[in-house]
Order: structure tokens, then sequence, then C-alpha cells
């Protein structure tokens, strides 16, 4: 379902262009899937792309308020014996070697300072630099980490998220509301018209969320709302798809929802588009593209990728009694990367369209917009 | 200037310029020479050094901490510790080694070294640090990047464009190379863009994967690039020390470039000295001009004095005059030392490869400063040529100055007392070269040097005079023109001496440095015969450089020596390690086996057979005598260096003679060391054969025996050619200044007779019409013409022959702490004085065809 990626990710381009070997080296998407948790929040490390994503809204004791961002990806390189140069003097196996590679991004935003600092990280899987585990939620990169402890009732897990760069850090722990939200139909979410195209796809769509922020060096004790997605797949765009829009919202009134949909190089968005609202209990009713609209209210520019960004949007739902502006807290919330697409990823407020009433809150990620992202 | 200076200058300088353009040329070509020779110097030395810490600090712009570790690497796994620390924001593997590309059997000069970065191809950039576009996570994003897994799993190599062209290659083709000696296919996954910067055209970049795999280094790293907050710069490095494991250290990114200048310090202050010589030679040719200038300009300097003009004026205008010339030539030696460098920046560098560190030079660094520095010291010199003469120009009283010669009548006086100073230099020199190096340089030494050129100088005036007065006794029964020429040659002892003593100076350049070289050849030859006594040496192949530490399987020389025929195989290895701010080489054999075959020139502390019975298993050594020169060392002393296993201290046993580099080395036994430092690999075996066999056939059979490793054996006398030739190429720069210096002083010769008989112009003119034929006139000039390169060249011998001693003895000896014998090489000190003085009577040529075409009438007008 969504997600811009860093540069092994994007490395993936060639992978494409050269076109995929006649056996897939890798596991692909296939309908039904039965998630089982807590086992399922680990790695499933045999298909292509893997994403641990968290964006939250915080508020501090002296109620300044913060957004951030820390997702945690995992890519397989290509698994393809006959790359392998045949050579005589191998004195040995490197650690270094193995087909799993981490990425991970870390973003505040500074709602009051209307400030954005973005930064990321990199691992192979070699020494143990970057891991996930399988079986049980425990995604390493480098210094940063995302652990998981399974409560009682099992489908739910308290996480503990750890991030820092310069005089940033994130220290958080955040604890399900509602059990797993599961999107799309039979475990599947459909991206695009080829059969691979589709990824598994749940979200913990509210998390209490409690720790320590710091920023720009003081650090703040802060509390808020989280939103949990976890995603995998292999090969889930096509090749006219360059990137998508993806809105999570969090109401007042304790529902949520998601809105996914994938963009095209023309502009327009494919069919597949997808939402789900989940209700105040966690139960989620999917919502197909005829079920829901959203509308560009303004556009951004970014100086440092040129790229034309929508900024502001029009959410409707109306089986769902739900018409709302999304406003960005901060108009600059890219996330600049030096070698993969960047992408825009920020926090929004959200306005009662006719009363202007703010209703919740939420993140928006648009990618695609500054190059391509294929995954 | 005043205005009425700036007339002076016109009437005194500027139009005497204008009618001697043929001198003024000739001094600005010296002076620019000169500089020339310094400059190129500079800049070779600059970029070799340039060139080097590019390789150190390729990977990222930001580093500001360095792991480094010894010999063969530390645990990889440091990396892990390093990364987890609070405020490191990155940590970088990187291995560096080398592979060899192109290498023919047979041939050891064939092939070409390139270094090897293997790092973590998979890595993107932390936030703040610039791109680095010489890596390629830097150059690959979408699509146009190599593919990361046949980075890591296919063995992908990133070459420069030189590289490829070089050797043909293409991206996904294969790249053949050795490593340690094993053929290895690496695959080309990209190119380096031409415009990348800082990495030297013989890097290649692989994944830490594919180094860790081609050089048995898995599990190891050779350093660890940290970019850390600066702010807790102090803090982090103090951690990160705590987590080392032993034997590995962490600097700042310029300490191994401070290591490695202070290890090229001598062998390139020794070439700067020699540059710095050949600008002398063209200080003299200013001197020259400008005294000859205002003698010439006597009559109206006296003029001028008379119609008051002061002596500062009269001073100030003639050192003017030499700072122009100084400028101008400067100039111009910008001009031909940017060209000159091309040639003294290979030389230079393939030296230093050879001898000293890995290095590639792709371009010559032309650091404004060193070009600036060059243009500021020709200047200087020039002026300072010019204050000499112009002082004198100024202090000459307007009545002396109207009489014609009497000028010159005080020579005798002046003669006497100047040589009497040059005496007293050359017993300075003498107690300077008594006193000891300090830090390593010979700064005694060269001061000795400075001190016999010029107490050599300030004998040359009474010499000119003597010779003038002892010739014209002799010879004026049997030539008029002889008699002439011997009575000018006195009769104006200043001009003469200047160019006797420029052309002195040259030639003692040329003969110290044949001394010198023909010194160190009979002792390195000497050394060669006694090292190299095994009947077959084998490293792997195309390596030539002592900087390449090759690693060969310690089970090698086992199988070698269980070759039928093999009596013996020794076993070698040497490793650089830090040392008081410099590198030492820290070698191994097998000591128990140097008392049967001798090789060591022990010159001090135990006898080879105590060594061989006492020193294997123990952590005992023998360490080479510059080693001792530069450390202070004693036998019995501890020689405490850095290992893995933590600090060691060598007992030193005995010192040992070494002329292979000026480094200092330190042998221990082959067991010890690969039990302290964790590496039993061998970098190359000499094998002794029984009595009776068939040496080529058993060199065919040992390269048979090790297949497919590539390794090049050589016969001893093979070996031992290879050192003399590479011994010979260290020098061919010298050479090439000492081509330059002869020169320049030649040019001086032109120049001072070319003076001389336009001033002699009249007096030519009356002789003529007193019956003198012009063929008496030529001979007259090409008598005097060699009158100067005979003295010039004898001055040159003795001088020259008293630098070569002072080389020998003092400068070579304190860099290799050893003795170097003396070999004076008669055959070519006869051969290059007769060159000075045929050199000589040709610069005379053109002006005493000048002086046979004055006419009579025209020179006797004014009569």
């Amino acid at each position: 379902m969504k997600r811009a990626l860093a540069v092994l990710f994007s490395t993936f381009a060639l992978l494409g262009a050269s076109g995929a070997p006649a056996e897939a080296p890798f596991a692909v998407v296939r309908a039904p899937f039965v998630f089982h948790f807590p086992s399922d929040h680990g790695a499933h490390s045999l298909y292509q792309t893997e994403w641990w994503y968290f964006t939250g809204h915080l508020r501090a004791a002296d109620g300044r308020r913060f957004g951030y961002e820390l997702t945690f990806f995992r890519a397989r390189l290509r698994r393809e014996d006959a790359d392998e140069v045949p050579a005589p003097g191998v004195t040995g196996r490197s650690h270094w070697r193995g087909d799993q590679v981490y990425a991970a991004h870390f973003a505040i935003t500074d709602e009051a300072g209307r400030t954005f600092f973005h930064t990321e990280r990199a691992a192979r899987q070699a020494l143990g630099l970057g891991s996930a585990a399988t079986g049980r939620l425990e995604v390493r990169a480098a210094d940063w980490s995302l652990l998981g402890t399974a409560l009682a009732d099992s489908a739910r897990e308290r996480m503990t998220l750890h991030a820092a760069a310069a005089a940033n850090r994130l220290d958080l722990v955040v604890t399900p509301l509602k059990p797993p939200a599961i999107h799309g139909k039979e475990g599947v979410v459909r991206k695009g018209a080829c059969a691979t195209c589709a990824s598994h796809y749940y979200s913990y769509s509210r998390l209490t969320t409690r720790g320590v922020l710091a920023y720009g060096g003081t650090n703040f004790k802060v509390d808020g709302l989280s939103w949990m997605d976890h995603e995998f797949g292999t090969n889930q765009l096509t090749q006219d798809e360059v990137g998508w829009d993806w809105f999570s919202l969090q109401l007042d009134d304790g529902r949520e929802l998601m809105l996914y949909r994938f963009r095209r190089k023309d502009g327009s968005y494919a069919p597949q588009a997808l939402g789900s609202l989940i209700d105040r209990a966690g139960r989620v009713r999917s919502l197909g593209a005829g079920q829901f609209a959203v509308t560009a209210a303004g556009r951004w520019r970014s100086s440092k990728t040129q790229a034309d960004y929508p900024s502001g949007w029009r959410v409707q739902v109306p089986s769902a009694g739900i018409d709302v502006n999304l406003a960005p807290v901060v108009a600059d919330q890219e996330i600049v990367l030096s070698t993969g697409p960047s992408y825009w990823e920020g926090a929004a407020e959200v306005r009662d369209a006719k009363s202007v009433r703010t209703l919740g809150r939420a993140y928006v990620e648009l990618t695609g917009y500054a190059e391509p992202v294929v995954i | 200037m005043t205005r009425p200076e700036t007339a002076l200058f016109q009437s005194l300088v500027l139009g005497y310029l204008r009618t001697n353009r043929l001198r003024s040329l000739v001094t600005l070509l010296a002076i620019g020479l000169g500089v020339a020779v310094c400059l190129a110097i500079d800049l070779a030395n600059t970029t070799a050094l340039a060139s080097f810490s590019s390789n150190v600090n390729i990977v990222a712009s930001r580093v500001n901490l360095q792991i480094l570790g010894l010999g063969r690497g530390f645990d990889e796994r440091t990396l892990v510790a390093v990364q987890r620390l609070p405020n490191v924001v990155q940590a970088d593997p990187i291995i560096e080694d080398s592979v060899v590309i192109g290498a023919r059997q047979g041939d050891p000069l064939s092939g070409e070294i390139l270094r090897v970065l293997g790092v973590d191809l998979l890595r993107p950039l932390p936030e703040g640090v610039e791109q680095r576009a010489e890596l390629p996570g830097g150059f690959a994003p979408q699509g146009s990047g190599p593919d990361p897994y046949g980075l890591i799993a296919g063995r992908g190599a990133i070459v420069s464009q030189r590289v490829v062209d070089r050797y043909r290659l293409r991206v996904g083709g294969t790249l053949a190379v050795l490593a340690d000696g094993r053929p290895v296919r690496l695959r080309v996954a990209a190119i380096l863009p031409r415009t990348v910067g800082a990495a030297d055209s013989s890097v290649v970049f692989v994944d830490i994967v594919t180094a860790q795999e081609i050089f048995g280094k898995v599990g190891l790293i050779d350093r660890v690039d940290c970019v850390v907050e600066p702010a807790r710069l102090a803090e982090v490095r103090a951690a990160i020390a705590r987590l080392l494991p032993p034997g590995t250290r962490i600097v700042a990114p310029g300490t191994r470039n401070d290591e490695v200048r202070r290890l090229l310090r001598s062998f390139q202050s020794n070439l700067a000295a020699i540059s710095y010589i050949v600008l002398l030679v063209g200080a003299f040719l200013i001197y020259n001009t400008v005294a000859i200038s205002a003698v010439q300009r006597r009559t109206e300097i006296g003029t001028l004095r008379a119609l008051g003009a002061t002596r500062r004026q009269i001073f100030g205008v003639f050192l003017l005059e030499g700072t122009i010339f100084g400028v101008l030539g400067s100039l111009l030696g910008l001009l031909f030392g940017s060209l000159l460098a091309r040639f003294a920046v290979g030389a230079v560098a393939r030296t230093v490869d050879t001898l000293y560190v890995g290095t590639h030079v792709d371009r010559i660094v032309y650091d404004p400063l060193v070009m600036l520095q060059a243009l500021a010291f020709g200047t200087i010199v020039a002026a300072a040529s010019a204050a000499a003469p112009a002082f004198e120009a100024a202090a000459t009283r307007p009545a002396q100055t109207m009489r014609s010669r009497g000028y010159e009548t005080r020579m005798w006086r002046l003669g006497i007392g100047l040589a009497l100073g040059g005496v007293a230099l050359l017993v300075l020199a003498g107690l300077s070269a008594l006193l000891p190096a300090i830090d390593g340089l010979s700064l005694f030494g060269y001061a000795a040097a400075i001190c016999t050129i010029l107490g050599a100088s300030f004998c040359v005036p009474l010499a000119v005079i003597a010779t003038s007065y002892l010739l014209q006794r002799l010879v004026y029964r049997y030539s008029s023109s002889a008699l002439l020429a011997a009575s000018n040659f006195g009769g104006t002892p200043r001009r003469n001496s200047i160019a006797v003593a420029s052309l002195a100076i040259a030639v003692a350049m040329i003969v110290s440095v044949a001394v010198s070289i023909s010194s160190l050849r009979l002792t390195v030859v000497g050394w060669v015969d006694e090292t190299f006594k095994a009947d077959l040496f084998v490293r792997p192949l195309g390596i030539s450089g002592a900087a390449y530490d090759a690693r060969l399987s310690a089970q090698l020389p086992a199988r070698i020596r269980a070759l039928t025929g093999v009596a013996e195989v020794s076993t070698f290895r040497g490793i650089s390690l830090p040392f008081r701010g410099s590198l030492i080489t820290l070698a191994t054999t097998n000591l128990a086996a140097i008392a049967e075959h001798n090789w060591l020139r022990l010159e001090s502390g135990a006898d080879a057979r105590t060594l061989a019975r006492t020193l294997p298993g123990t952590t005992g050594g023998v360490v080479s005598a510059q080693l001792v020169a530069r450390s202070g060392l004693r036998v019995g002393d501890a020689l405490v260096l850095d290992t893995p296993s933590g600090k060691v201290p060598f007992r030193v046993a005995a010192i040992y003679d070494d002329y292979s580099n000026d480094s200092g080395t330190a042998i221990v036994d082959a067991g010890t060391f690969a039990r302290l430092y964790h590496d039993d690999s061998v970098a190359m075996f000499s094998v002794y054969a029984k009595p009776g066999v068939d040496v080529l056939d058993l060199r065919t059979r040992v390269i048979r025996s090790v297949s497919p490793l590539r390794l090049d054996v050589e016969t001893t006398a093979e070996l031992r050619s290879l050192i003399v030739s590479i011994f010979n190429r260290t020098f061919e720069l010298t050479q090439a200044l000492n081509v330059i210096a002869i020169t320049i002083a030649v040019m001086g010769v032109v120049s001072t007779l070319f003076a001389l008989v336009l001033e002699r112009r009249r007096e030519i003119g009356v002789m003529r019409y007193l019956g003198l034929s012009i063929g008496a006139v030529r001979n007259m000039v090409l008598y005097e013409a060699a009158l100067i390169g005979v003295l010039g060249g004898l001055f040159g011998l003795v001088c020259g022959t008293l630098l070569g001693l002072l080389l020998v003895l003092v400068i070579d000896r304190q860099a290799f702490g050893a003795a170097v014998a003396v070999q004076v090489p008669y055959g070519s000190l006869a051969g290059s004085l007769l060159l000075v003085v045929v050199a000589a009577i040709l610069a005379g040529l053109y002006p005493a065809r000048v002086a046979s075409r004055i006419r009579t009438a025209e020179a006797v007008r004014t009569e």
C-alpha cells in the first residue's frame, strides 16, 4: 500500500528494468492470506520489500505539539546464482554477504516552530548492523530500533521505538488501543492491474504513546497518539504507476480512516484505490474507489527537489458522514533523500469542511512526485 | 621611486639592457632554469604527498576520526561496537589492499598495481555529509547505478576511465587481476567519472564482501572511517579508544599523511637541496650580470655621481636591475618549471612508489603556494645576488671611476682576503660535518655543503689572478693570443672569477653526485651480493615495490621445500608500522637459518650463530643501522612496537646494515611475528638449491608447483640486476638536474666572454690596427674561454670531491646509519672535466666571432 523508499529500495528499479527472471526469486502476494499474530509482526524475509511505519502526533507537557515519523525498511536483494562470478582464489565467505538490507527514516515536525527535521540510516544484515527477526517484532537499522512485546490478548503488542541523530532523539512506548486492522480483501491489498501488484497490509490505527522526544537538544516528555503500518510484498506497482497518496485520519470521535490510491504517470489514479474505516470497537469496513473522494485544495513546490506536491485536501466519505479538510501543519515536510526518491510525509489537522471545527489529526504521504518509486 | 631615480634607472639600466639584449636574455634564461628546477622538484614532492593523501581521505569528506589497524587488519566486529556508540554519526569499514594487473611472467616491472578499496557499497550518506561523488552510493540513484546484488555477490568493481582504456575493459566485462598472486576475476560494474577529483586512477572500489574474500581477510577490516559529532569529538574518541582491540589506534585523519610525510622527508629534502644548488648556479649569473653591467658603466656611474647622484640612488638602481631580472626570470621559471614538473613528478612518484609507500600520480598538483614560493624565492635570490655588485657600484668614488682600469688594481689584495675567508668557510664546513643529524635530517651536513660551495667560490678570485700572473710569464714566448688571453683573464678578475665559480659549482655538483652515486652503488651492490645469496627468489607476479605487502600462504614454502633439489627455503615478510610519528618496517624471516647462509651484514651485537640459536621464539630482534640512527637504540635496548597482542618490547640483539631504503627496519623471527600478529603469511621467499641442481630447471618446477598461483621466480643474478636497475632509476632525476646546472653554468661563460669582448671593443680594434690577425683575436677569446673552463673544471673537481665526500661520509651515512664505502669514479670525473673545457670553448665561439668582426677603423676612431 504506501511508502517511499531509501536508496536500497530504489535500486529495484534496475531489477524491474532488466526484467524479472523466469523463476521469480521472491515470494509474491497471494490470496487468501491469514495473518497470525504476534508472529506476523515479524519479518517476511522472502518478500522483496517490507516496512514498519510509525507516524504520530505528540504533545509535550508545556503544550507544544510535534509530529513524528519513524520507519524501518527491509529489502531483499536479488538472489540469482548466475550472477556470481566464478573465481578461484576465494579465501572464505565474508560475513558481509547476505541478501537483506535495512534502512530507516526519522522525521520530526515542530508545529509551533514550523520546522522540520529528517534523517536516514541504512545497514546491511552483516554483523547484526541491520536485522529484522522472524516470528516476533525486533527490527534494527544501525543504532535505531523497534522492539515489540506481545500483550496478554496476543493480537496486541507493546512497542518501543528508538531513533537518535544529532541533537534529536525519539524514545517512545506505544500501546495499541485496538486490534490490528487488516486492509483489503482476504488479507490482500491490490495496487494495480498486474498479478503481483499487491501487498499484505495491516495497521494499528490508534496507539497510545508516551516517552521522550529530544528536539534541537531540548528534552520533552511527550504523550499522544500514533499509527503503525506493517506491509510487505514483491513487485507491488505496475510499470505505469509512479507512486501513491496515502492518508491516515485519527478522528476525535474514536474512528480512524485510511485511504490509499495509486497514481499513474499521467496523473490519474488506478481503479484499485481503497480505504478502511475503523470504528470505535476496531471493526474494519473496506471502502472501494467509488466510496470516497479526495480533492487537492492547493499546491506546494519543493525548492530542494523541484517536486510539485498537492497540499491540503478535502476528504469525503459520504457513507460514513465524513466531509473534512486536511491542512498540513507545516508546508515543507518533505523527506529529501540523497540517493533515493524523495517523498512528502507530513502531519495535518482535520477540520470539518463546513464548521471548520477540529475533528482530529492526520498523516499524509505523497510519493512519486520527486521521482517515480519502484517497489 | 622618485623622479630622479626613475631617470637614473632609465638611463643606466634600460638603455644598457637594450644594447645588451643577448646577455640579458641569457641571464633571464639562467635564473628561469634555476627557478624551474626548484619549482619542478617542489611540485613533484607536493604531488607525491598529495596523491598519497587523496587515497587516504578518499571515502568521506567529513571523516574526523580514523581507526587504523596493523598489518593484516583487525576484527570487523569492532565496527559494530563503534557504530553503537552515541554521537557516532557514521562508521565506514574499509579494506585497503592491492591487486596486480597486466603482469607478465619474467618481467618484474610489467604489472601495474591497482589499489583496492573495499567499502560498504550499499551505504547511503548520513545527514550532513557531502555527496561522495567518488563512491557508488553517491552516483547510483535510480536506474543508472550498478546492480547492488551484482556489486556484492558478483564481485563488482568500480574502476577509473584510465584503467578501462588501458586494459580495454567494458562495463559488465571481466577484470582479471592477481591478488597475492592468485588469479581473481572481478566484474566491471561501473566506471568512475573522470571528473571525480579525489581518487587517483589506480584505485578500484569493490564491496567489502569482495575485498574480504579475495584478500583472505574474512572477518577483518583495515580501517574504519568515522564521522562523529564534532562537538563531542574528544569524548567519542576516548570512548572508541576504550573498546579498540590492541594493535589498533584511533587517530585524526591526517595522521597517516604526516607519517608518510616524515618517512619521505629525507628523500625529498635531498632532492630539494640539489634543486637549490642549481638555483645557486643561476644566482651567480645574476651576480655576474649586475657586476659586469656595473663595471661596464663605471664611467657613466662616475659621471652621474659627479653630477650629484647619491650612493643610495646608484645602489637602488642596480638592485632594482637584479630584482627585475629575478621577477622576469622567475616568471619564466614558473613556465619552465610547470613543464619540467611533468618529468620530475613521474620520477619522484616512481621512486616513492618503489621504495616507500604505494602511490600513483595522475595529475600534477599545481599548488599555488608552491608556485608563489618559487617566484618569491627566485626574486629574493636575484635581488640578494645583485646586492653586492650594486653596493660596490655605489661605493665607487667619482674620481676612481674615471680611471679606466684603476679599479682592478686592488684585486690582489682583495683576492687574498677573499681566499682567507674562503678557507675559514671550508674549515667551518669541516666542523659542521662532524655534527650529528637533527631529528633524522642532516641539517649540519647541508650547512657544510653550503659552506664548502661558498668557501671554494671565495678562493676563485685569487686563483684567477694567480693563474693569469703565472701564465703571462709562461706563455709570452709562444703565442701572442695566449699571452693576451692570460693577461685579460687576470685583468678582469671579478667577471672571470664569477664565471669560473659558477662553472665550478655546476661541475662540483656533477662530481659530488657522481662520487655519491658511485659510492652508494658500490656499497649497495656489495650489500646485495652479501644479502641475496639464495639461488631463487620467489614473490607474487608483478610486484616490484617495497611498499607492497603481499601475503602468500604459509603452506607454500613447505610445498617448495618438498621439491627435489631444494636444500632450504627462507621466508620474508615486512609490514609498515607507525613509530615515533613516522613509519618503519617490521620484517620477519626464519632467524634460525641466518647463521648458515650468513646473509645479514651484522655491525654490532651478537654474531649470526648466537642469533640463530637464541632469537627464534623470543621477542628479540635485529635492527637496521638506520633505525638505530633514527631512534638512538643500542644493543640490549627494547624497541616497543604495537601488536595485536598489545605493546611488545622487542629486545635489540644486534644491529645490521641495510641499504634497501632509509626508513629503518627491525627483523624478528617469523614464528614470533606469527604469534604476536596472528599472521603467518609470507611476502616472498628464497630457495637454496642443493649442490649440482640446475637452477633454471628448478625455477620451472617451482612455478609449476604453485599453479594456479602466479609467482615471479628470479635467479640471484636477475634479482641483483633488478635491484641495481631500480637503484639507477632512483637517480635519473638527479642526473637530469646535473645537466641543467651545467647548462646554466655554460650560459654564464657565454655571458662573461661576450661582455668582455664588448668591453674590449676599442682595445681589440687597436690591436687589430697594430697588426693582430683576425685569427689571433678569435684565438685570444677562445683561450680565455678555455682558461675559464679549465680553472672552473679543476675547482669544481676539488670542490665536488669534497662535496661528494660530505654526501657519502656525512649525509648518506646519517641517512642509512651505516657506512657507505667511498668510490671516486675517476674515469667519469676526467670525462666531465674534458666536457666542461670543451663546453667552455664552445661557449667562447660566438663571442670570439663577434670579437673577430670588430672593425678596426670604427674601433680606433675614438683613440
